[in-house]
């Protein structure tokens, strides 16, 4: 174990002599040695606690084993109960029952409420009573070190100080919530066992050994005994009888400036990240809960909860000790930063979405309609949050960065939503004027964009002013500014439409001369070639290069036509340079007939045609035909020309035939190939033509 | 010496008086001391055959001699001849070596050296602490100051294997050589996260661990320094001169 060559002491820098056992600093070592305090020796101070031989007689269903420690409540003993084989931690309270006899009363009372407080991490109390002249708790046994001990051991990093914490204030919580308060958190008091848990002692047994009775705990010798007075928030010192559930934040707040520092918080302390590197937003947190005015302190555990559990999931990289920062409001520029980050993600996802929408309507109707629903959601969670992120930093006087943010987190993204949202309802069609209206980009922008930008400007502003509490000049009113800023919001936001529907040369010219219905029937035929042109392309770019006689390549074609029309489909047959070759009627299609799913052994019964062209003057190989049915009958091909055509079909190759009133067809297609020199060209497209016949 | 009894934890009712002693009021007569005589010589062979090393023996003739050191001790000639109630063990053995050693220069006639040395008897030494020895060949012969360090190495090296073994063999063991390096306190260097992780223990399961281990480490030695010295203070002092002698190097 000897190493070979002299190495260093990582304590005190000395070479280490290559003598020493275990390749230690012997110095440090034995020093470290006599800093242990001896494991059984306790503090001889707090009285002389009862001998193991003088409490074992009153427990005879109890092996008293040996104290395990002493404070100022009592003294601790360990124990096994035989019966359930189990180890037990015995309290036995210091408290002279002759001296006060409403103390059994008071007691039981206390230890009845203690004994429902069932929670991983609090020590558990398995039973309570008195026996003899002692007033006792059997208490689970922890099988542990204190916080004080563990922090000897070494000093925590912030992340595992926040885990610590975060279970800490999980059964502060929980034992807050029930109505009890613990009154001493202290290091002492947080117990880890070998696994790592915490479990937090000796709930509430400040009040039981009666504390209030005490209204000066510092300068009794009892309230020395208690615990340092400084864990204890300073209402607790000044009116011991007035204190709820802030006492315990603010001792909680002392024992985690402790564990990220290794110094208590004493007069004017610097907040952690000047001591340690770690998280700013760590600063806030703890200097909140050291709050001398319980307002201004974390209301509930819960919060302290949330706060630290939002910084150890995104830790960030720990900030150098910065020069002295105002221990100002906190909340605000946590929760606005979470918020803003995330909104300004989806902000760009969506404009992405948003203006590629603008140039394929597939993607609006596919893509656009989730990025839609996400924004929006996206926007009132951020205005939710804002609000909240808002109302702290007020409450701190705006002594907060991250202010603008917030407020942009609050209105300024809701209503850049507007545009957003306004666009895509102004590019989707709208059967009842005559197809969607189309838009240029700067009508969007002149329209939408601008006076939404201007109008999140304007309430950005005014927010801000109010929230980071700047003093008005003419005082009175929360809101300064609030009413004028209002009025030029609506004005901007009814701007567009009113424009919009002022100036006629906005909207789409009106076809002159045509009927309602005729408009429609123009609509849906637009529809249709629209549709026709994204369908062929998607033809052209899919079916190349596969191979048909091996199942053909399947297109699904959205149709969506308002199902008060019939309409015909056509197949038509194009050459390379697009011109038709070939037409084959395949309607009409009634609105009324449902889709119909066809598979090829159905052919011959529906009498449809699916083969190989063979043209006269030129080989065109794989050529699909289609079509229609209305179930059991069926419908024609309408075009002779297919009965030419040289049936070659693949087995079990399924044809989808679209006849739904409504929504989604799908139709079957098949390329056009030529053989050029033994090579198979592509060389037409096959186009599915929808021609509407009547209203 | 109710202040002793802390050390009955570990058990060892005999603790309540330390070997050194029951040595020392048995005067080396009864049978028992004899054993318990023989389990501190056992314990503190080393710094003796050190001693004899510096002093330019080779390996083979220093573990002669400090046989016949022992045995001799063991006999109960040099117990008798000294008068072990007033000093430490560790005194009364460097004092009982020296004489041991000029004995045996002066029957063997001849002086090494050295030999011309003042050396002073065991009677007239102080009980506390090691009165400073200047021999006149310091390079030849180890100092007092070079002894206690020696002894204190010792004391260091059985209180690391009392508790490397009560860590047992196997994955235990695994943790006190992972551990092990704490023991001289927090240092900055040493990464608990990393120790955490090779041996898959929680943060917080390490520092309870560490803890455990200095403490254990902390009773060990206070247990092996309270086999020579009978109060509480009295170990505390002892700890405190060993870790002088450390540094004295």
């Amino acid at each position: 174990m000897t190493p070979s060559e002299p190495s260093h002491c990582p304590k005190c820098h000395s070479e280490i002599p290559g003598d020493s056992p275990g390749g230690l600093c012997p110095k440090c070592v034995l020093e470290g040695a006599a800093a242990t305090p001896s494991a059984t020796s306790t503090g001889h101070k707090a009285g002389s606690p009862p001998s193991v031989q003088e409490i074992a007689p009153h427990f005879p269903d109890l092996e008293v084993l040996e104290r395990i420690g002493t404070g100022g409540m009592g003294a601790v003993y360990k124990a096994r109960q035989p019966q359930l084989d189990r180890m037990v931690a015995l309290k036995i309270l210091s408290h002279d029952l002759a001296a006060d006899p409403s103390f059994t009363e008071r007691f039981n009372r206390e230890a009845k409420v203690l004994a429902r407080l069932s929670h991983p991490n609090i020590v558990g109390i398995h039973d309570y009573g008195t026996a003899g002249p002692y007033c006792y708790l059997l208490m689970e046994l922890v099988d542990g070190v204190n916080l004080r001990q563990a922090m000897q051991a070494g000093r925590f990093s912030p992340a595992e100080s926040l885990a610590m914490v975060e279970e800490i204030c999980s059964a502060l919580k929980f034992a807050h919530e029930e109505g009890i308060l613990h009154r001493d958190i202290k290091p002492e008091n947080v117990l880890i066992d070998s696994k790592g848990r915490v479990k937090i002692a000796d709930f509430g047994i400040a009040k039981m050994v009666g504390e209030d009775d005490r209204p000066d705990v510092t300068l009794t010798l009892r309230g020395s005994v208690l615990g340092s007075p400084h864990y204890m928030a300073p209402e607790q010192i000044e009116t011991p009888g007035d204190i709820d559930q802030r006492a315990d934040i603010y001792s909680l707040g002392v024992v985690f400036y402790e564990m990220l520092t290794g110094e208590l918080p004493l007069g004017r302390f610097a907040p952690p990240s000047q001591k340690a590197a770690m998280d700013a937003r760590i600063d806030d947190i703890v200097l909140r809960t050291l709050e001398k005015e319980r307002q201004a302190r974390f209301q509930s555990a819960e919060e302290v909860m949330t706060q630290v559990g939002a910084v150890a999931e995104r830790p960030r990289p720990p900030a150098a000790p910065a020069p002295d920062r105002d221990a100002g409001g906190t909340a605000g520029s946590l929760s606005s930063a979470t918020l803003t980050g995330v909104s300004l993600a989806i902000l760009i996802a969506t404009a992405i979405l948003t203006s590629g929408s603008i140039f394929s309507y597939k993607v609006t109707k596919v893509i656009g309609g989730i990025g839609l629903s996400l924004s929006a959601i996206v926007a009132i969670v951020g205005f939710i949050l804002g609000c909240v992120a808002l109302t702290g930093i007020r409450r701190s006087g705006g002594r907060t960065s991250g202010l603008g943010l917030a407020v942009f987190g609050t209105v300024g993204w809701l209503i850049l939503m507007i545009p957003m949202v306004g666009s895509q309802f102004l590019m989707m069609p709208m059967p009842g004027s005559g197809g969607g209206i189309s838009f240029g980009p700067w009508v969007l922008i002149v329209f939408l964009i601008l006076p939404a930008f201007l109008a999140a400007f304007v309430l950005v502003r005014t927010l801000r002013r109010w929230a980071g509490g700047v003093p008005r000049e003419d005082g009175g009113r929360d809101f300064p500014g609030m009413g004028r800023g209002l009025a030029l919001v609506v004005l901007l936001a009814l701007a567009g439409p009113i424009l919009l529907l002022t100036i006629p040369r906005f909207l789409p010219e009106p076809e002159v001369g045509m009927s309602h219905a005729e408009r429609q029937v123009e609509a849906v035929k637009r529809e249709s070639e629209r549709m026709m042109a994204a369908w062929e392309m998607n033809a052209v770019v899919e079916s190349s290069g596969m191979n048909w006689h091996r199942g053909g390549p399947e297109v699904i074609l959205p149709l969506k036509i308002h199902d008060s029309f019939r309409a015909e489909f056509r197949l038509a047959l194009y050459d390379g340079k697009g011109n038709p070759k070939r037409y084959s009627q395949v309607g009409p299609w009634e609105p009324a007939q449902r889709r119909t799913r066809i598979r090829v052994e159905d052919f011959e019964t529906c009498r449809l045609h699916i083969g190989t062209i063979i043209d006269s003057e030129e080989v065109h190989c794989g050529i699909a035909a289609l079509v229609g049915s209305t179930g059991q009958s069926g419908f024609m091909v309408a075009d002779t020309d297919f009965a030419e055509w040289n049936f070659n079909v693949p087995e079990n190759q399924r044809l989808d035939v679209p006849l739904a009133t409504a929504g989604t067809y799908e139709a079957t297609i098949a390329r056009l190939e030529e053989e050029v020199d033994g090579k198979t060209e592509l060389n037409g497209v096959l186009r599915l033509e929808v021609r509407l016949l009547e209203r | 010496m109710p202040e002793i009894k802390t050390f009955a934890q570990s058990g060892a009712q005999a603790f309540h008086t330390t070997r050194w002693t029951m040595v020392m009021r048995a005067r080396g007569d009864a049978p028992e001391a004899r054993v318990a005589l023989g389990d501190l010589c056992e314990a503190y062979w080393t710094p003796v055959y050190r001693f004899l090393r510096r002093e330019g023996r080779d390996e083979d003739e220093s573990e002669e001699l400090a046989q016949e050191f022992f045995s001799r001790l063991l006999s109960g000639q040099a117990i008798d001849k000294a008068d072990p109630g007033k000093g430490r063990f560790r005194s009364y053995i460097l004092g009982a070596l020296k004489h041991f050693l000029s004995d045996r220069r002066r029957a063997e006639g001849r002086q090494k050296r050295g030999g011309d040395a003042i050396i002073e008897s065991i009677e007239s030494r102080d009980g506390e602490t090691s009165p400073e020895m200047q021999l006149p060949d310091a390079g030849a012969t180890p100092t007092d100051a070079w002894f206690d360090r020696h002894w204190a190495l010792a004391v260091m090296e059985r209180g690391l294997i009392t508790v490397e073994k009560s860590f047992g063999e196997t994955a235990k063991k695994r943790q006190f050589e992972v551990l092990k390096p704490w023991l001289v306190g927090d240092v900055q260097g040493l990464s608990q996260a990393d120790a955490a992780a090779e041996l898959q223990m929680s943060p917080g399961a390490i520092k309870v661990a560490i803890h455990r281990l200095r403490q254990k480490f902390g009773d060990a030695i206070r247990r092996e320094i309270a086999e020579t010295v009978d109060t509480e203070e009295e170990i505390a002092e002892e700890l405190r001169y060993l870790i002088e002698a450390l540094q004295a190097d």
